[in-house]
Order: C-alpha cells, then sequence, then structure tokens
C-alpha cells in the first residue's frame, strides 16, 4: 500500500531526525577536537539549509548563526576562538533539545 | 512542561498569537514586529522592548526556559502547518509530462525534494553531485534542472554553465542556503546564466510556482 502525503512527510521527517544525531556527533567530535572552522562551516551550511526544508526552522536559525561564526573566522585566517568555540559548542547542544523525538511526530503534529 | 500561568495554553492556539506579556515587566511585547536575540546559542528568544530584557539574559528569572519554548513552539507549529499544507496542496497536481533533474550533495535534500516534487506532478531524477548531473543531461536531457550551489568538486553556478553549454533550453535554478544570499542570486543570474533562484531552506509553495512557470515557458519554446 502506497502511504499517504502526511505519512510519508512524517516518515521523511523521522529519518532525517534519526541521522541528525549522526551529524551533532560529528560536529561535537570536531569542537572537541581542532575545531577547525573549514570543515565546520560546510557542516552548520549543510544543516542550515535542510534544518528548515524538513520543518524544523529552529535547526536551520541555530546553524546559521554558527555557519556565520565559522565564516567570519575563515575570513579572518584564524582558528576559532576558546569563546567562539564554548558557543557552537552549547549551540549543537541546543539543536539537540530543539527538536523533537522522532517517535513524537506522528502524534504530535497532525 | 509547567509554564508560568501568564502564559496561554497552547492547545487554544493555531497560530501565533499578536502579543504576550513579557515575563519580566509585564509590558506587552507585539510579536508581529518582535526583536528576536542575536545571542548565538539561544535563538528564538524575543527583547522586551520596554525593559530591554531578553529571555536568554534574564538570569533571575526562573521561567526563561519556558518563555523561549512557548515561542519556539508557537513558530514551529506555525511553520509545520504551512509546510503540510504547501505538501498536501501538491499531492493534488497530475503529471504535466516535465522532467526535472535534482542535484544535491545531501542525501536528505534530493530525498525529500525528489518526493515533494513528485507530488507536485512532474518526473524527477537525482544525481549526488556535479559529474553524475552531467552524464544524466548528455543521456536524458531533462527540462528542468535544480542545483545545489555549494558542492564538492564544482560550484552549482559552474555545473549550470556546463548544463547551458550543453543544451541551453535547459532551465536551470540555483539554489543555496548561504546567508550572502542576494549578492549570490545576481552573480548566478547574470554571469552564469541560472534560470531562477531560490534560497535554502526551500519553500515547497515557491518552489511549485517557480518549476510551473519555468515547465510552462519550456513548454512554449
Amino acid at each position: 500500500m502506497t502511504a499517504s502525503v502526511p505519512d510519508r512527510l512524517a516518515e521523511l521527517q523521522r529519518r532525517f531526525l534519526n541521522g541528525l544525531e549522526r551529524r551533532l556527533a560529528d560536529m561535537a567530535a570536531l569542537l572537541a577536537g581542532a575545531a577547525d572552522p573549514e570543515a565546520l562551516m560546510p557542516m552548520f551550511h549543510s544543516l542550515a539549509g535542510i534544518g528548515g526544508t524538513y520543518g524544523f526552522p529552529q535547526i536551520t536559525d541555530i546553524s546559521r548563526r554558527c555557519e556565520q561564526l565559522c565564516d567570519i573566522a575563515i575570513a579572518e585566517t584564524r582558528p576559532l576562538t576558546p569563546l567562539e568555540t564554548e558557543c557552537l559548542i552549547e549551540a549543537v547542544g541546543n539543536i539537540r533539545v530543539a527538536v523533537p523525538a522522532p517517535e513524537s511526530l506522528e502524534t504530535t503534529h497532525c | 512542561m509547567n509554564r508560568p500561568a501568564s502564559f496561554p495554553d497552547l492547545a487554544t492556539y493555531t497560530e501565533l498569537p499578536k502579543a504576550l506579556p513579557c515575563p519580566s515587566c509585564s509590558q506587552t511585547i507585539r510579536l508581529s514586529n518582535v526583536e528576536w536575540c542575536q545571542c548565538v546559542t539561544k535563538p528564538l528568544s524575543v527583547v522586551c522592548p520596554s525593559c530591554r530584557k531578553c529571555s536568554c539574559g534574564l538570569r533571575d528569572f526562573p521561567k526563561r526556559a519556558e518563555w523561549t519554548c512557548v515561542i519556539r513552539e508557537l513558530l514551529q507549529k506555525q511553520t509545520e502547518e504551512k509546510f503540510r499544507r504547501a505538501l498536501n496542496a501538491t499531492a493534488a497536481n497530475t503529471s504535466n509530462g516535465t522532467t526535472v533533474l535534482v542535484v544535491d550533495d545531501d542525501e536528505e535534500i534530493r530525498l525529500i525534494a525528489e518526493y515533494t516534487i513528485q507530488q507536485m506532478g512532474y518526473q524527477v531524477m537525482t544525481a549526488a553531485g556535479p559529474e553524475e548531473a552531467l552524464r544524466i543531461v548528455e543521456q536524458s536531457r531533462p527540462d528542468i534542472v535544480l542545483t545545489d550551489a555549494l558542492m564538492p568538486k564544482m560550484d552549482g553556478r559552474e555545473l549550470c554553465r556546463l548544463i547551458k553549454r550543453t543544451d541551453s533550453s535547459i532551465r536551470v535554478v540555483i539554489m543555496t542556503a548561504l546567508y550572502k544570499g542576494p549578492r549570490y542570486r545576481t552573480e548566478a543570474i547574470s554571469t552564469f546564466y541560472a534560470d531562477e533562484y531560490l534560497a535554502k531552506p526551500i519553500d515547497f509553495a515557491r518552489l511549485q510556482q517557480v518549476l510551473g512557470q519555468l515547465s510552462a515557458r519550456a513548454a512554449a519554446a
């Protein structure tokens, strides 16, 4: 049987949220290590584009600000400052808590 | 979640209310023209126009998490409804035979774009990068190419130029999440001959409008 539009949409959203943790874990690992803005910028850029597309504008909002922070450091050819790194670590945590649990989508948003 | 009594019950709203009381000074904050806090890590926190306090900075305000959360939930609810309405509206469309090639190195974007554009009635192909896209263009000549801007190895604008060189009748839409979009848009259209430019996150209603226009233009040509 073909899934209805809302069912398929919820399925895609759940799939995205399930994969989000892997993206955030990759970012957290980078931030815990060298915190290279050149490596982090495309990751936040990607998440900024994808979050709102899947109906989660808060992901786009946080990611875009993080992308800008990385972009400034890249433009100034310098590493992230400890404060910037701290902000980005907190931001990654905020993305985690800002999205609903994948299993909650079906019942919460219909 | 326990909310202060001054906050409205979300269940009674289907969209963002026009105003809410500031949890700090109780003055009304009009949400139609709200000033969002610019801090990096606490998005969707509002700045009260009266006391100039931001929910993220109210260290002595015990309910700041709830305040931020209320605004976020309302916006989220509103956006999701818009998102669903746009997708549901597209489901009623019928096929018009136009073929769309979606090019994006991010699988998540390819998946939702493919699904959405199919719902709009178009035939959809996908490519994970510019090289694959150029092969498909050579072999299948899609009517419209929807390509991401920032991809490894080749910029979407360069891909656009190569596609136009192969077949100038193929319509190309470049999409990007770059926050410095306006300058990029101008360059994409004037220098790289893109037919249209879309900002990410993808607005499905706008995407449907653009594909409809380009599809009609292709049919007329």
